[in-house]
């Protein structure tokens, strides 16, 4: 909790000295609501993952926001399983040059995550109970762009780089001779604690519905 | 379309003072049409659709939730018994005469089941198929034609991608989606 307000001086100090009116497109106290669809790339098993979720964005200052997101991303783990992810947490973000309609900016931040992976039954096997699942958090960071189309509505894109912390998902995808895949879920050994990653790109509309202050 | 109707609601009332969005100069659309899709292995289906759309009279953008109802599928690969569809999004439209193209894109969400592939439940004996919700997304380009002060018509066409993902094998939610109703406007 101490990193917040840190991360507000720091960003603060470099901001100071830019022009004090950044964008007639983002103002403090603007509050919006999105939509958003992400892909997952380059994760544990190297499968894309598509999610989509929601969000709103709250603009503390002329040159910082935070926006506040949940995610349901699912994955095809090469046909021999699935696994879906929930992501919900925030970001804070920082607009470090003054723009117009396109408007970047760089982006971080933490969630908690759920991740379940579940092996493929079949008509004549029943694996559900090798279903394995866990919690954990996650810290994220990237960069990214709003467009506006108008004052109130603007289409961002963005991408993060997500490091999972603490326990993690104790399978493994393994490639068979006939080029089909086999997911093993070990439970014979205690998960440890590892980091994981991958990288989201996310796109979502947003429309400002109020200016608090 | 309950976060459109929601996202309208806010945009009429919470910054009514505002003139581009006061509410009386909110543009609402409601629709409601047959929707004939295409799979792949010369596969049909049927669905009804509706959606409801929020945008300022003068402006270009429209926000937009749009609901699909899985009828039932017919051909070579009918692979669902249930397909329900929601979605959200923003739409562009290109004019403001009598008849508008427009372009948009939704992400949504599926919930689905698949009528081929399920899994064997020991202690029921019998083949179970999971219902289950997944990420879908869409990109849409049509046109409305505005004949009367109330009603309008509109003719559309959607691509959907996704994956429907439950405890067996995944089927791929891909579909070319056609759309020809008829709606109000306020």
């Amino acid at each position: 909790m101490r990193i917040f307000p840190l991360f507000i001086l720091f960003f603060g100090l470099i901001h100071n000295g830019m022009s004090q009116e950044l964008n007639p497109y983002l103002e403090k106290g603007d509050l919006s609501l999105g939509l958003r669809s992400t892909t997952s790339l380059f994760g544990h098993d190297n499968v894309p993952g598509l999610g989509t979720g929601g969000q709103f964005r709250l603009q503390l200052f002329d040159f910082l926001s935070t926006e506040w997101f949940a995610d349901w991303i699912t994955m095809d783990l090469q046909g021999a399983g699935t696994r879906n992810n929930a992501h919900i947490g925030w970001s804070v973000l920082f607009y470090p040059k003054k723009t117009e309609k396109f408007m970047t900016y760089l982006i971080a931040g933490h969630c908690f995550d759920y991740a379940e992976v579940t092996p493929l039954s079949t008509a004549f096997l029943d694996r559900t109970d090798e279903r394995i699942s866990r919690w954990s958090s996650a810290v994220q960071g990237g960069v990214g762009a709003h467009y506006f189309l108008s004052d109130r509505f603007n289409l961002t894109f963005s991408t993060q780089y997500m490091l999972h912390l603490g326990q993690h998902l104790d399978y493994e995808l393994i490639q068979l001779a006939d080029d089909s895949y086999y997911l093993e879920t070990d439970h014979s050994s205690a998960a440890e604690e590892a980091i994981e990653t991958h990288v989201l790109l996310t796109l979502s509309l947003n429309y400002r519905i109020a200016d608090l202050w | 379309m309950v976060l459109a109707l929601i996202l309208g609601v806010f945009a009429g009332n919470v910054n009514a003072q505002e003139n581009e969005t006061a509410p009386d100069k909110i543009k609402i659309k409601t629709a409601l049409s047959f929707s004939a899709g295409l799979l792949t292995e010369n596969t049909q289906t049927i669905q009804l659709h509706g959606y409801i759309g929020v945008r300022p009279k003068q402006g270009r953008i429209e926000l937009r939730g749009d609901g699909f109802y899985f009828v039932n599928s017919v051909g070579d690969r009918p692979r669902f018994t249930i397909n329900h569809q929601l979605y959200a999004g923003a739409f562009y439209r290109f004019s403001d005469a009598q008849i508008q193209p427009y372009v948009g894109f939704q992400p949504g969400i599926a919930y689905a089941q698949s009528s081929e592939y399920g899994r064997f439940n020991e202690a029921s004996n019998a083949v179970q198929y999971k219902k289950t919700i997944n990420p879908v997304g869409s990109v849409t380009g049509g046109l409305d034609f505005f004949a009367e002060k109330l009603f309008f018509m509109f003719i559309e066409t959607r691509y959907i991608f996704g994956k429907h993902k439950a405890d067996s094998y995944p089927v791929f939610l891909d579909e070319w989606r056609f759309s020809f109703g008829l709606g109000f406007h306020f």
